[in-house]
């Protein structure tokens, strides 16, 4: 044996040159699918299109030797191919024609309507081509032709790599179209802002020649209470208009003859809708005097009488002004009832004196009138916090005029809306501060759309970056699972062909490990990418986590003090267990390196019935019921910026070599393709909180999880014979069950194996064997040794599959099975389980 | 209105209805008038037919009217020999024989010589004297498929290879180095394999001197497809070249192997290269015959030259079994997957309740093959048609213009790659 050992130094020494230049191959394809993965860029950082299919050129070329690519764009209303960039630009006409005559083979087609790369045969004999389609999985975007001349295939890898990048080209271009929308949607938001100024202008205009007008004006209500005066009214009635207003116009008319005049005047109106002539006014200071008065009454939509304008003209005055100025009047005061926007005219002190139809809708009122007379106290009221009134009379009496005053106010069923206000402030003839107009317009809604819109593109963009990543990553990930698997096999294999005091023993040994690091990295890429093969079950979470205590206080160390706090009863959940431990894992690992010294780390879990959708920055959560998850704990904590990026593959705030940065990306992968969302709560300083929100599960037989599989190697005393005719193989096995501590015997062929059974003396436990042998197939073999040893229990392995081997009959269903090669790990939980059930039965 | 195949429609007709992508995309509504942009764009779209206005079907149309008037009595001749099998007036061999009528425009076009296109299109006319042969006795007794395979001395050789790559050719994620470990495993096919990649053929600058090498350089997939191609070559080397052409052969099993994946593609069939396989070895049974029964095979091949019933059922007939049965038989022996040994057991047999769908995909690219003149695996005259199974996979009859061309895209590029021209 010693022997054919050292006979193989060669064979050895070839292996590792394999090895390593299997390695570079893998480095040289993950360094060219970092650059080609592009995981910081945005549609925004492209100027167009065009950027982007220039970008992708530039790295196809790059990949391998093309001597020319050249990329075509859908358009997306006609659905036309048109090239948009070529590189070299002056193979652009080559490749149009060659992209034509494609087209007319039907190879174009092929490429259109499959996701894999095409090769197809070009226009003369040493031209050859790779078409691959840019799609989404909504719309194909465009197309990639690349051409190979002279040597005539591609380096293994090129072709996913290839589809990576034309899939990233294509969401790209994807999100710059979406990009786009946004931006007119902007813009049209821009435009209604603008005419709704361009209304509140034209409405000051109105009002300001309401108030500057000569002619005394008056705006009566229906019972004949005066609603409004112009100050031009104050030079006839000598009082100051604000004193006018609530009082009944027969304020104003003489004394002698009063109800007589003010007959005439309702007589005239009710038959003429208006009123004109001469009447005996009266002020203040003198007593009567005379006025030209015109009254119009205005109906409301309903064609009852709501209001009337009267317009006061100093005797002296001319006709056609005063009709003039009556239509101006009529105007205004339609456009005030009836304008959409808010207006009022309040005291400093807080009252209203009037206010338009659409103000009071704003505020929840019926009528104009029911918030004039409910409402006595505006700043107490209406002021969600009434110091917001003070600083705004403050602000009026300084500067004459506030703009765009944003303040919150509490409507009449007691709900709050986020208003703005302009307001101006009206003095008195004496220069005194009389009264305060404005309008107010309600911008809850505006400013909700636009955080909802804010929040919404943040949203897309976290999702295009995780999704660009997680797909470049599962396509690189199960290329390298594979060659990593050749490694770390080859690897073990070359360690049993060398004796312990090797030299080379050490180096081999530092492959396998850093092949096996490898490995455990692919499959939380794999996980994050949701590639992995997972088998979601019904399962109880206290019980997983509970299950999995001991391994996390060994991990957190003794500085940290470990709380499990279980909700009764608590909901079951679908997921793969190995998941759970992943979750877990990553989260304490993720709080252990928050809590500097001492600290204490909580994990819960509650069941949690949402009856409204939930709002994350991540998603959003759909209304039901979820088992929540909690791990917190009592470490530094982290800024907004760190929680936007942590779930980000390859973002790590620890050193580098620290750490992968995979650790949140796995969770943020795994909690996802469970359906659910995970979020984080977090100040620095204050620790940090991670929830995981869970569906639960709703079954009516749950089948009872299995227990999680074994995470360490178990060994056992039992005795074992395995028979196997490669006597590499053989030694491997039994070196291995001799490691775990099992007592072992080995044949190389299946009579070897009956003439030592048959000379032994103890009991046999396990009997291991090869399915197809030369002699005698595995099925007779144990059926032979089970005659000798009865209670036997076997374990048939085989390079074929479990399936292949059951439909040529030599093996039943249902028989302990193992699939040549196999790992040290599956030979020995193979051997513990089989013995388990051996227990049992 | 009616259904037009795309190459039968001219700018300026109307659209009867909306002319959309396979993914419903508009690219045209209807009403409107067609341009020539919109024929090369439904090409870009992989869109083979349109429903236009005023169209009425014209059954009686004679496929040879668009041929040269000189060469229409040829023409009529060489059809007449192909398709005796066939009803030229369904669909869709009408649609084929028009395709064919095509080609054999455009071989003449090139300045094929008429003596030429007879001989290739229906020959072969054997070059051993059959009489002197034949003369000789048979053996007395007619031999059972069964021990057909046990004269078949290289059955014993590495059939666990052969069947390992042929389930490394229908994965798509293998490694190379993998696949190059199995393909070493056999010595003999792992240096043919190297000699045909340094061939003047793959022009590399550096010599290519490993397998691991090679696959990474030419991809995994094709090394694999190759492998299969080169290993079953090698089996049946040294089958005289007056009984059969080889070359024509291998370009009648590499276009059934395109045709098959090309239909699964428009059938959106998900796995594509175990069709490939199941096409490229589906005439697997006649190079056994060829090569160890060569007595029989020129027996049957004087009776079919003589008569106008489909070969396969002349085996029948003489031996009790066809070349589809004895190909499947080698394969079960070999451990070949399954379905595959169903593809090839029933390509002549595609209306038994066994045959899968894959197997009905072989047996009409067969038919397809045959028809349009790539290759020919005996006998150049067309196998017969199972309409039903054409009905059953479902493919618009418009479809077959686009498979041609595209077959005639990738056949060029394989037989380049099989080395084969
Ligand atoms: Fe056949
Ligand atoms: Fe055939």
């Amino acid at each position: 044996m010693m022997g054919s050992k050292n006979k193989h130094p060669a064979v050895v020494l070839s292996r590792l040159e394999h090895l390593e230049d299997l390695r570079l191959k893998m480095l040289d394809a993950l360094e060219s699918a970092a650059k080609s993965g592009g995981f910081r860029q945005s549609p925004g950082s492209f100027q167009g299109p065009i950027a982007v299919l220039q970008d992708t050129a530039r790295r196809v070329m790059d990949l391998a030797p093309f001597q020319a690519a050249a990329l075509w764009l859908v358009d997306e209303t006609t659905s036309d191919f048109q090239l948009g960039w070529c590189d070299p630009a002056d193979r652009r006409d080559f490749m149009e024609r060659e992209f034509e005559q494609l087209t007319r083979e039907g190879i174009i087609a092929l490429a259109v309507n499959g996701e894999r790369p095409v090769m197809a045969a070009g226009s003369a004999p040493q031209f050859r081509h790779m078409v691959q389609v840019l799609a989404t999985p909504a719309r194909v975007r465009g197309l990639l032709l690349a051409h190979l001349q002279g040597s005539y295939g591609l380096p293994d890898g090129t072709l996913p790599l290839v589809n990576i990048l034309c899939q990233s080209a294509a969401a790209l271009l994807e999100g710059l179209e979406l990009y786009q929308l946004l931006r007119v949607k902007n813009q049209a938001l821009q435009e209604e802002v603008e005419v709704r100024r361009a209304v509140q202008v034209r409405q000051e205009l109105l009002s300001q020649a309401f108030y500057s007008s000569l002619e005394g004006m008056l705006v009566i209500d229906a019972t004949g209470r005066i609603l409004e005066a112009n100050p031009a009214v104050q030079t006839l009635v000598k009082r100051p208009p604000e004193t006018l207003i609530g009082r009944h116009v027969r304020t104003i008319l003489s004394r002698t003859g009063t109800r007589r005049q003010f007959r005439t005047i309702m007589r005239e109106i009710a038959l003429h809708g208006r009123f004109k002539g001469e009447i005996r006014g009266r002020d203040k200071e003198h007593g009567d005097f005379f006025v030209w008065l015109s009254v119009n009454a205005i109906q409301d939509q309903t064609h009852r009488v709501g209001h009337y304008v009267a317009v006061l003209h100093s005797i002296a005055g001319r006709q056609e002004l005063e009709t003039a100025l009556m239509q101006a009047e009529f105007k205004y005061r339609d456009i005030f009832e009836r304008s959409p926007v808010a207006i009022f005219r309040s005291t400093l002190d807080g009252r209203f004196l009037d206010v338009n139809q659409a103000y009071a809708e704003i505020l929840g009122y019926a009528s104009p009138e029911e918030i004039i007379s409910s409402v006595s106290n505006i700043s107490a009221q209406l002021y969600v916090d009434p110091r917001d009134r003070e600083a705004y009379t403050r602000t009026l009496l300084e500067k004459g005029s506030v703009k765009d005053y944003e303040v919150r106010v509490r409507r009449k069923n007691g709900t709050y809306i986020l208003a703005s206000m302009n307001t101006r402030v009206i003095k008195d003839a004496e220069g005194r501060p009389a009264s305060l107009d404005g309008f107010i317009r309600d911008i809850t809604a505006a400013r909700m759309a636009e955080e909802e819109k804010e929040r919404m593109q943040t949203q897309l963009h976290q999702a295009q970056k995780l999704q660009s990543v997680g797909r470049l990553a599962g396509g690189v990930a199960h290329d390298f699972n594979n060659m990593l698997g050749v490694i770390i096999g080859q690897a073990q294999l070359a360690l049993m062909k060398i004796s312990a005091e090797d030299p080379l023993k050490h180096r081999l040994q530092e492959i396998e490990k850093a092949a096996q690091r490898s490995a455990d990295l692919v499959s939380q890429l794999l996980a994050f990418a949701r590639k992995q093969t997972v088998v979601p079950r019904f399962l109880n979470l206290n019980e997983a986590i509970t299950g999995m205590l001991k391994m996390l206080e060994r991990l957190v160390g003794e500085n940290i003090e470990l709380r499990w706090q279980p909700e009764d009863g608590l909901w079951p959940v679908k997921i793969d267990p190995s998941q759970v431990d992943q979750l877990l894992i990553n989260l304490v690992v993720n709080a252990q390196d928050a809590i500097s010294g001492a600290g204490v780390l909580t994990i819960q879990t509650a069941n949690t019935a949402l009856n409204k959708p939930m709002r994350f920055k991540q998603e959003d959560l759909p209304a039901g019921e979820y088992v929540l998850l909690t791990v917190s704990d009592t470490g530094c904590g982290m800024d907004m910026e760190t929680q936007e990026q942590i779930f980000e593959p390859f973002f790590t705030t620890k050193d580098v070599g620290q750490g992968t940065g995979l650790g949140l990306a796995t969770v943020f992968g795994i909690v996802k393709q469970n359906h659910g969302v995970v979020t984080v709560s977090s100040k620095p300083g204050q620790g940090t909180e991670f929830s995981i929100y869970l569906p639960r599960l709703f079954v009516r037989d749950p089948e009872i999880a299995p227990a999680f599989a074994e995470s360490t190697m178990q060994g056992g005393t039992a005795k074992v014979l395995i028979v196997e005719d490669e006597p590499a193989l053989l030694d491997f096995a039994r070196e291995t069950l001799e490691e775990l501590g099992y007592s072992v015997l080995t044949a190389q062929s299946p009579w070897e194996a009956v003439r030592l059974v048959q000379s032994l003396s103890e009991h046999l436990d396990l009997l291991i064997t090869d399915v197809v042998m030369p002699e005698m197939n595995g099925r007779d073999l144990a059926a032979r040794l089970q005659a000798l040893e009865p209670g036997l229990k076997c374990l048939f392995m085989s390079g074929y599959t479990k399936n292949v081997i059951a439909r040529h009959g030599v093996l039943d269903e249902g028989l302990n099975f193992l699939h040549k090669p196999f790992t040290m790990r599956e030979l020995a939980q193979k051997v513990a389980q089989v013995l388990k059930d051996t227990a049992q039965s | 209105m009616g259904i037009l195949a795309l190459e039968d429609i001219q700018p300026g007709m109307i659209l009867a209805s909306d002319l959309r992508t396979s993914q419903g995309r508009l690219l045209l509504p209807r009403q409107a008038a067609i341009e020539a942009k919109h024929l090369r764009m439904a090409r870009i779209w992989g869109i083979s037919e349109a429903d236009i206005e005023g169209v009425i079907d014209q059954p009686d149309k004679n496929v040879l009217d668009s041929a040269d008037p000189a060469l229409r009595d040829l023409f009529q001749e060489i059809l007449a020999w192909r398709f005796a099998n066939h009803d030229g007036k369904v669909q869709p061999m009408r649609r084929l024989m028009d395709l064919f009528v095509h080609r054999l425009n455009a071989l003449a076009a090139a300045g094929m010589e008429q003596d030429l296109l007879r001989e290739r299109f229906i020959g072969p006319f054997l070059s051993i004297s059959l009489e002197q042969e034949t003369s000789a006795p048979l053996s007395g007794r007619v031999l059972s498929c069964e021990e057909m395979l046990l004269r078949e001395p290289s059955l014993a050789c590495h059939p666990d290879i052969f069947h390992e790559i042929v389930e490394a050719s229908g994965n798509p994620k293998i490694s190379a180095a993998h696949l190059a470990e199995i393909i070493g495993k056999d010595p003999s096919l792992a240096s043919r394999l190297l000699r045909l990649v340094n061939s003047a053929f793959y022009s590399f600058e550096n010599k290519v001197d490993t397998l691991a090498r090679a696959a990474a350089i030419v991809g995994t997939v094709q090394i694999a497809n190759l492998a299969v191609g080169v290993s079953v070559i090698s089996h049946f080397k040294g089958i005289p070249s007056g009984l059969v052409d080889m070359r024509a052969f291998w370009e009648h099993s590499i276009a059934v192997g395109v045709i098959s994946r090309l239909l699964g593609v428009h059938r959106r069939i998900p796995i594509r290269e175990r069709l490939f396989i199941a096409g490229l070895l589906h005439d697997l049974g006649r190079l056994v015959i060829y090569k160890n029964h060569l007595q029989q095979a020129r027996a049957l091949m004087t009776l079919a030259l003589s008569s106008s019933e489909p070969m396969h059922e002349l085996e029948r007939a003489s031996w009790g079994f066809t070349h589809a049965e004895l190909g499947s038989l080698l394969l079960r022996k070999w451990r070949i997957p399954q379905v595959i040994q169903n593809s090839v057991a029933c390509h002549h047999a595609s209306f038994r309740s066994e045959a899968t769908d894959e197997a009905k995909l072989v047996h009409l690219a067969d038919v397809i093959a045959h028809a349009l003149g790539f290759g020919h695996s005996g006998l150049r005259r067309v196998p017969p048609l199972c309409l039903k199974t054409w009905d059953h996979i479902g493919l618009p009859v418009s479809v077959l213009s686009t498979v041609a061309a595209q077959t005639d895209n990738q056949l060029r590029d394989l037989m380049r790659v099989f080395a084969v021209s």
